[in-house]
């Protein structure tokens, strides 16, 4: 087993030892690291590696390895981008829930609800100016309720266009620094050195862009990593493509796309927050405004219908109540009273025979009968049944949200656990460790002091 | 074995602090609200039912309006047509006194007298108004229905107005079949005339009107009869109303409203997990600091 077939020498023993000391010293160092860094996010731990040499040399002490996993890494970032998708949405689809669906007395459905009884004590009293009046304003309430829940809704869609906007430099930094990090990487463990703690950051900030754009992130065969959003590459090596937020010519609403030339848009590719906000802007806003468009439309359309058959005070028949609205796109959010039944409330059709007026309130009462015909969904449904379709479908989307929120919270943090299983610091752990390397360091001392005195001893033989 | 961190046990902790907290303040609010179902994502299913049992609710209470409305003037017309009744049945006496041979002309003037400020009693009773309407006019209801000379300006209408989802009970009875030819006889016609004979101290022709003067009365009273039946139907609409009214908010309250006792069960269990995540993050502290 000697390399001679003799017993080492003192002087070379000697060296053993020092190798020794400056290997644990290294482990102290390590643990040191560790420790400090226990609850930083993004930390890997470090295990030294010890590897016995030839009895001559003695023990050396590796490069500290990270402990980590491309793999489990991989996971995680694509998790991240999920569990932001699904956390993003959830405040936004309360909103629109809290747009169009207030139970109380004070909301959309008990205004419709006002309207109709306001239409049947009426048919009581056609002939009251109050009760007109009384009408007139329960109609113009629900106009106004209607119009209320489609500016919200509006409203929403302009602040997701500034949350997307305001989001972009964020995004942009975090894509300049992992080009960055990718050559700083390379220059570091191209000349031999530990590049640990930027591989941590680089994870970190590869997490960041799952959560912000739903990027995922592959390894290329330089160890560097390539940041892909829907397919395209966004970082390669030291290289990162600039967001820009344009108007869409066509509709107005902000687009991601990259800067070009060539340029290319990614709105609909892009996930975590930025894809919450794209998603709630141009599918969950626009369906329930669909929604609640062809619900006035509907609204609108068979009122006036009614109301322009029959008579007013003056014998005037033809007019509508609700101003007649231009198409079904925008109907909620222009419903208004027609301008000759806001001017004069003897307008308000409530005769069916121009010749038995005032006393006739039958047309008032076929208004109200409106409230018990399918005249909404394809006349399938009433106003009420499809406004209650719409609250409801409002108020599944954001309780799914929330649950969506709540499970994929859990898988993070399932993942996040595993991670810290094998990345993490347990510091009983790293305590332990300090205590095996001081010992192996006063005993390697203790080797030192002996071999001293031997030399000693042979250095005074004669 | 897996290896547990110091930072796992933080998060575990920390999630187990948070969710306990969530608990506490869902709890905590439905019990203050009194509401499980205050916006749709509480009960996504219940939203479209509530929406439903919100507008039967509604359209129950608006027929309280209409019913009482029509409940009014009906009485008012009972009250009016109960009056003139009376005073045709007055009419009549007098008309059976003066078809007597032992009459003398002089009394019998006397009476036409009174038979004149009889029919002017009853046309003005006839232009009565209630809740500021006249209630003889059909839907003329905005002018006076009769003339001085008898003649109807109103028409047939049927004021309905809905008592009940489905039930509607007419508001109005008709001062055409009550006080015109279209009903039987021409009540002021026939006092006009009644007055004229007996002016003329014409026991025969006084004679002859009573036959009038007994159709007259049955469709005063034909109509006061009709009045008192919508009056019935608004009454019993009222009960079906109320009974209704009851069962939709039992409905409505068992979809929208917690179950206090449990609901403070629910926020006792809350608490209880609240303290207990606590005290396990303190106890985390503690065997964190003795390493």
């Amino acid at each position: 087993m000697f390399v001679s077939g003799l017993p080492p020498g003192l002087l070379d023993l000697l060296n053993v030892s020092s190798g020794s000391l400056a290997a644990h010293q290294a482990g102290l160092g390590t643990v040191a690291h560790n420790v400090a860094n226990a609850s930083t996010p993004g930390f890997s731990r470090r295990d030294l590696d010890l590897s016995p040499l030839d009895p001559l040399r003695g023990v050396d002490a590796l490069r500290a390895r990270r402990a980590t996993d491309n793999n489990l890494l991989r996971q995680i970032v694509e998790q991240s981008g999920r569990q932001a998708f699904a956390q993003a949405r959830e405040p936004w689809l309360s909103e629109i829930e809290a747009a169009l669906g207030d139970l109380d007395d004070t909301g959309l459905g008990a205004s419709l609800d006002a309207m109709f009884a306001s239409f049947r004590t009426l048919a009581a009293s056609p002939d009251d100016p109050a009760t007109r009046q009384d009408t007139l304003m329960r109609a113009s309430d629900l106009a106004a309720q209607v119009r209320r829940a489609a500016t919200d809704l509006g409203d929403l869609m302009d602040m997701a266009d500034r949350r997307i906007r305001d989001e972009l430099p964020g995004i942009n930094d975090s894509l300049r620094e992992v080009a960055r990090l990718n050559r700083d990487i390379r220059i570091a463990e191209g000349s031999g050195g530990d590049a640990g703690d930027l591989r941590d950051l680089r994870d970190q900030a590869l997490r960041t862009l799952a959560e912000k754009i739903g990027a995922r992130a592959l390894h290329d065969s330089k160890d560097g990593v390539i940041v892909l959003v829907g397919g395209i590459r966004l970082v390669q090596d030291d290289l990162a493509e600039k967001l820009v937020a344009t108007p869409d010519p066509a509709t107005g609403r902000v687009r991601v796309e990259i800067a070009g030339p060539p340029g290319s848009d990614l709105t609909g590719t892009v996930g975590g927050v930025l894809g919450a906000h794209v998603e709630v802007r141009d599918g969950q806003i626009p369906d329930r405004l669909t929604s609640l468009d062809q619900l006035a439309w509907d609204l609108a359309a068979s009122i006036n219908a009614r109301h322009a058959a029959g008579f007013g005070l003056d014998g005037v028949s033809g007019r509508n109540l609700f101003a007649a609205p231009a198409g079904v796109a925008g109907a909620a959010a222009n419903m208004t009273l027609d301008a000759a039944v806001l001017a004069d409330t003897d307008a308000l059709a409530t005769a069916l025979d121009p010749a038995a007026l005032p006393g006739d309130g039958r047309n008032a009462l076929e208004m109200a009968d409106l409230e018990d015909q399918d005249l909404a969904l394809l006349g399938t449904a009433t106003l009420s049944q499809a406004l209650g379709a719409l609250q409801a479908e409002a108020g599944q989307h954001a309780r799914d949200a929330t649950l969506q929120g709540e499970r994929e919270a859990d898988r993070t943090e399932q993942l996040d656990a595993l991670r810290q299983s094998m990345s993490g610091v347990d510091v009983q752990e790293q305590l332990l460790l300090m205590g095996r390397y001081q010992r192996a360091y006063q005993a390697s001392a203790q080797v030192l002091a002996t071999l001293d005195e031997m030399l000693e001893t042979l250095v005074n033989l004669r | 074995m897996m290896r547990v961190t110091d930072t796992m046990l933080w998060d575990l902790s920390r999630k187990h602090l948070v969710r306990a907290q969530a608990r506490m303040f869902a709890a905590t609010e439905r019990v203050a609200s009194g509401r499980k179902l205050d916006k749709p994502s509480d009960a996504p299913a219940d939203t479209a039912h509530l929406r439903s049992i919100d507008a039967s609710l509604a359209r129950l209470r608006s027929g309280e309006v209409g019913a009482s409305r029509a409940e009014l003037q009906l009485r008012g017309s009972e009250t009016v047509l109960g009056d003139i009744g009376t005073l045709v049945g007055r009419a009549r006496e007098l008309a059976i006194t003066g078809a007597d041979g032992g009459q003398s002309a002089a009394s019998r003037g006397a009476m036409a007298i009174e038979v004149a400020a009889l029919r002017d009693q009853i046309r003005a009773l006839s232009n009565a108004k209630v809740g500021g309407v006249y209630v003889f006019g059909g839907f003329k209801t905005a002018a006076p229905p009769f003339l001085a000379d008898g003649t109807y300006l109103g028409d047939d209408g049927r004021r309905e107005v809905e008592a009940l989802p489905g039930l509607r009970v007419t508001a109005n009875v008709s001062g055409r079949q009550a006080f015109t030819a279209a009903g039987g006889v021409d009540l002021f016609g026939v006092l006009t005339q009644l007055e004229t004979d007996l002016s003329a101290n014409d026991q025969a022709a006084v004679a002859a009107r009573l036959d009038d003067l007994t159709t007259a009365s049955r469709q005063v009273l034909a109509q006061r009869v009709l009045a008192g039946g919508q009056l019935l139907r608004i009454e019993s609409a009222g009960a079906v109303r109320a009974d209704s009214i009851v069962r939709l908010e039992e409905t409505r309250s068992g979809l929208r409203d917690v179950d206090v006792p449990g609901a403070i069960t629910e926020m006792a269990q809350a608490q209880n997990a609240l303290r207990l995540a606590l005290q396990t993050a303190s106890q985390i502290l503690e065997m964190t600091r003795a390493a």
